[in-house]
């Protein structure tokens, strides 16, 4: 009862506040500081007493920041979800080394038989499942009723691509909160990853391919592909410097660990957009580092290349609970509920498609790759969740194809909001049935 | 927003590695020792760091720090707040709490007075009366950290007049920031908060209170249960930004909204020993950040500025001493010391650095650079002196007196 009693005080204050004189503020930074305190508690407060519920405590605090955000209350205005970014890049950065450090070497090779099999049934699946279904329904989607045939094949592929990417951040905090360990969660944690970096790939093939069927004298670019494949080598190869480099921190100095990382998260964050910045404005080439996979790797590299993996992973753990807070009530906030009213019935026809290309892809490649009966039916309910790379490819999207692009990522950003919401449920409950949620982790606050 | 981003970084980046490699004892004379001893070397990385030399925690990069000043400031009013326990206030003679007021109260005038006048002198357009306010609270407030070092420096006896110093030390900064918060609400030019142009000065006060209580409440609320150490670290972080945060949207004084957060928090029924020892812990990195950001927005050249500082050390030593008297006299009947006390109460610290940042932010008055140098330098001289004064106190009176 403290819970909602304290949730209730700081709503009223919030909304007081907001409701007020609208300030005195003559100090940048007063509002973000003022939602910052109201996110960190807030969300705390209505993930815990959802957790009471058997709801997994992201889904407090998502719902936490939609309910904050400006769509909703206005107690968070656009401007300060925008000005609290930096934070929120810095988190993800946090989440990527978590999630690289929870992937153990002998656990995938023990099962990379299933990885395998899930990684390419999902693409494929996924990714022919939606396609089709895009063609098939072209004439109910408004951006693409009466398009000529290339338009619609070219969106049928990058929605189909788009629906491929999940959110490792997601699974991370799921197994965090629900301490999950075996077989069933190392299968789910290495395919979401692996996905998630097989995705940018992806896009950028079937941007490359959709720009060529759309304009008939435009070649497929060679270049943007190779200078897609350079990034994702190019992060892999600072992941492992930088892995290197905190096993170095660690040996040699090891104090204030837990600020060492989140400098390091901001050294990755803040540099790789710089340095793209610097080659798009001065040579004009657009070549951007990527942070997820860079922390991705740094964090798989220490746990599994050196000697201080579980030291790294323990202090990371002390990091998590904020990290996680703050990171999905952004999330949260960010959530375009205007392009969810927009496009609501096809965004919810194409979430329900791709629930069930997932299931089944899971469910196959489960039954294929010799899973237990209870794995492969839970499977697919641990994909559905969706945030982060596929918001960001959105925004390439529409930028790509100024036709119809912008139309067809609000169609799919309205789709992630609802994955993002539904996704961490689902995956819980999949945790649960198969019994590898073993119960409430101290890290995410339990 | 790249300067701020790198700034922030340097900021934290120093103040990190700083509380570990700092506050170390260097084989110098008492004053230089203290120095040292109390990082106030920090004030001139500060200044490097400013717009007056490297220039990368410029006026506008620190403008963007607004979640760390309300992180900062709050977490000196919730500390201090804490403290007050009427349970535990009472288990001191009450011959302490007279001497606290009386001494703040003596001081406070005594710097009070002469500042409105010279204030006035200089410009008589300005919130000449809350500045004079503001400088005399920030002139009643002891450091207890420091005085607390130097005790333990010194290796004195236990006796009355170090229990009298000390307790003098951490209730006389309550007096004070609670007049700071009233210096502030004063400087306001909004409108009063309940829209009728009536006391408008008391409205703001109100509201500082109202908001104080509420987040006191909330932290008693949230804390009273047993919770996980990194559930009290979102709380109280929580908690501090979120009431520093409608502190500074509201143009109130984020130190004096905290510290009734603290009292309030303090004076529920339930243990909040856990907030306050946790809180405790991270002294020393928030101090440093406080002492950097002071010496950022220092401009020690101007000529005003050290005229200034000059005047308020000398009212400021006179007021201590004259309020140590006083109140020494007031209660010889239930308790004897040297009635020289305030020689002991001349140290300032993060205490005077977080008000003259409070001061700095609320921006209500054009005289703001002026007072900010006077105050920082006069943070660095007492520094200085202090040390040796308290020591000759505290030695004499180990020797018999009380």
């Amino acid at each position: 009862m403290r819970r909602v009693a304290g949730l209730l005080v700081i709503v009223i204050f919030m909304g007081l506040v907001s409701a007020g004189v609208g300030g005195w503020c003559h100090l940048e930074g007063a509002r973000q500081s003022l939602s910052f305190g109201f996110l960190l508690i807030a969300a705390y407060l209505l993930g815990d007493i959802l957790s009471w519920f058997r709801f997994p405590k992201i889904t407090g605090y998502i719902v936490a920041g939609v309910f904050a955000g400006p769509y909703v209350s206005n107690f968070i205005p656009m401007d300060t979800v925008v000005g609290l970014k930096l934070l929120d890049s810095l988190a993800l950065a946090v989440i990527a080394l978590s999630a690289g450090g929870e992937l153990e070497l002998a656990g995938i090779k023990r099962r990379c038989r299933r990885i395998c099999w899930g990684v390419a049934f999902q693409v494929i699946g996924v990714f022919t499942g939606i396609f089709l279904l895009i063609l098939a329904g072209s004439q109910f989607i408004p951006f693409l009723k009466n398009a000529p045939a290339p338009v619609v094949l070219s969106a049928a592929g990058i929605i189909g691509v788009l629906s491929i990417a999940r959110s490792p951040s997601s699974a991370m905090a799921i197994i965090s909160e629900s301490k999950a360990k075996g077989p069933f969660t190392e299968t789910m944690l290495g395919v979401t990853l692996i996905i998630d970096v097989l995705v940018i790939a992806l896009f950028a093939v079937a941007v490359s391919v959709a720009l060529a069927v759309a304009q008939p004298d435009v070649r497929v670019d060679a270049v943007f592909l190779i200078s897609v494949g350079i990034e994702l080598i190019g992060s892999i190869l600072i992941g492992i410097a930088l892995g290197w480099a905190v096993d170095y921190y660690i040996t040699r100095f090891g104090a204030e660990l837990p600020v060492f990382i989140l400098g390091t998260a901001f050294l990755v964050t803040f540099f790789s957009d710089q340095f793209a910045r610097f080659l798009d404005t001065f040579y004009a080439i657009r070549f951007h580092l990527e942070p997820l996979l860079t922390c991705m790797t740094a964090g798989f590299f220490i746990r599994n290349f050196t000697k201080n993996g579980d030291f790294f992973i323990k202090r990371l753990d002390r990091l998590s609970l904020p990290v996680y807070i703050l990171f999905f009530s952004l999330v949260g906030a960010s959530l375009n509920l205007a392009a969810l009213r927009q496009t609501w019935m096809p965004a919810l026809l194409l979430v329900i498609g791709r629930s069930f290309f997932i299931w089944t892809s899971a469910w196959l490649s489960g039954r294929l790759g010799g899973d237990p009966p209870v794995f492969a039916q839970m499977a697919g309910f641990s994909y559905i969740a969706q945030a982060g790379v596929s918001l960001g490819l959105c925004g390439i999207l529409g930028r790509s194809f100024p036709d119809w692009g912008a139309a067809a990522a609000v169609m799919v950003v309205a789709m992630i909001s609802i994955n993002q919401l539904i996704g961490p449920v689902t995956f819980k409950y999949a945790l649960d049935r198969v019994g590898e949620a073993r119960g409430k982790r101290h890290a995410t606050g339990s | 927003m790249l300067q701020t981003i790198v700034g922030l970084f340097i900021l934290l980046f120093i103040s990190l590695l700083g509380y570990r490699k700092t506050f170390v004892r260097v084989p110098l004379p008492a004053g230089a020792k203290f120095f040292f001893l109390t990082g106030t070397e920090f004030i001139f990385i500060g200044l490097a760091l400013g717009d007056q030399f490297i220039g990368v925690l410029d006026r506008t990069t620190i403008g963007h720090l607004g979640p760390l000043f309300s992180l900062g400031l709050g977490y000196f009013g919730l500390v201090f707040g804490l403290q007050f326990e009427i349970g535990k206030i009472r288990r001191f003679p009450r011959a302490f709490v007279s001497a606290t007021a009386i001494q703040a109260a003596v001081t406070f005038v005594w710097v009070f007075a002469p500042f409105l006048w010279l204030l006035y002198q200089i410009d008589p357009a300005a919130s000449t009366v809350g500045s004079a306010l503001a400088i005399g609270a920030v002139a009643c407030c002891t450091s207890p950290t420091m005085i607390a070092l130097i005790v333990k420096e010194s290796a004195c006896r236990p006796t009355g007049a170090v229990d009298l110093i000390r307790y003098i030390g951490g209730f006389d900064t309550i007096i004070g920031f609670t007049l700071f918060g009233a210096a502030v609400c004063m400087m306001h030019h909004a409108p009063p908060p309940l829209g009728i142009d009536y006391l408008p000065v008391l409205q703001w006060i109100g509201a500082s209170i109202v908001v104080g209580i509420g987040m006191g409440v909330l932290l008693h609320l949230l804390t009273q249960v047993h919770c996980a150490e990194d559930e009290l670290w979102v709380f109280i972080i929580g908690i501090i930004t979120f009431a520093g945060g409608v502190s500074l949207f509201f143009g109130l004084s984020p130190l004096f909204v905290n510290m009734v957060a603290g009292i309030t928090a303090a004076n529920l029924p339930g243990s909040k020993d856990r907030v306050f020892v946790a809180l405790a812990r991270q002294e020393k990195p928030f101090y440093i950040v406080f002492l950097i950001l002071a010496g950022a927005v220092w401009r020690p050249g101007t000529l005003l500025g050290l005229v200034l500082a000059f005047a308020y050390l000398v009212f400021r030593i006179v007021g201590k001493v004259l309020g140590g008297y006083v109140a020494v006299r007031a209660i010889a009947g239930e308790f004897s010391v040297s009635p020289w006390v305030g020689f002991g109460l001349l140290s300032q610290g993060g205490v005077a650095i977080a008000m003259a940042m409070d001061f700095y932010l609320s921006g209500g008055s054009p005289l703001i650079d002026v007072i900010v140098a006077m105050l920082v330098l006069a943070v660095i001289v007492n520094e200085l002196i202090s040390p040796e004064l308290t020591q000759r106190l505290l030695t004499g009176a180990g020797k018999g007196v009380a």
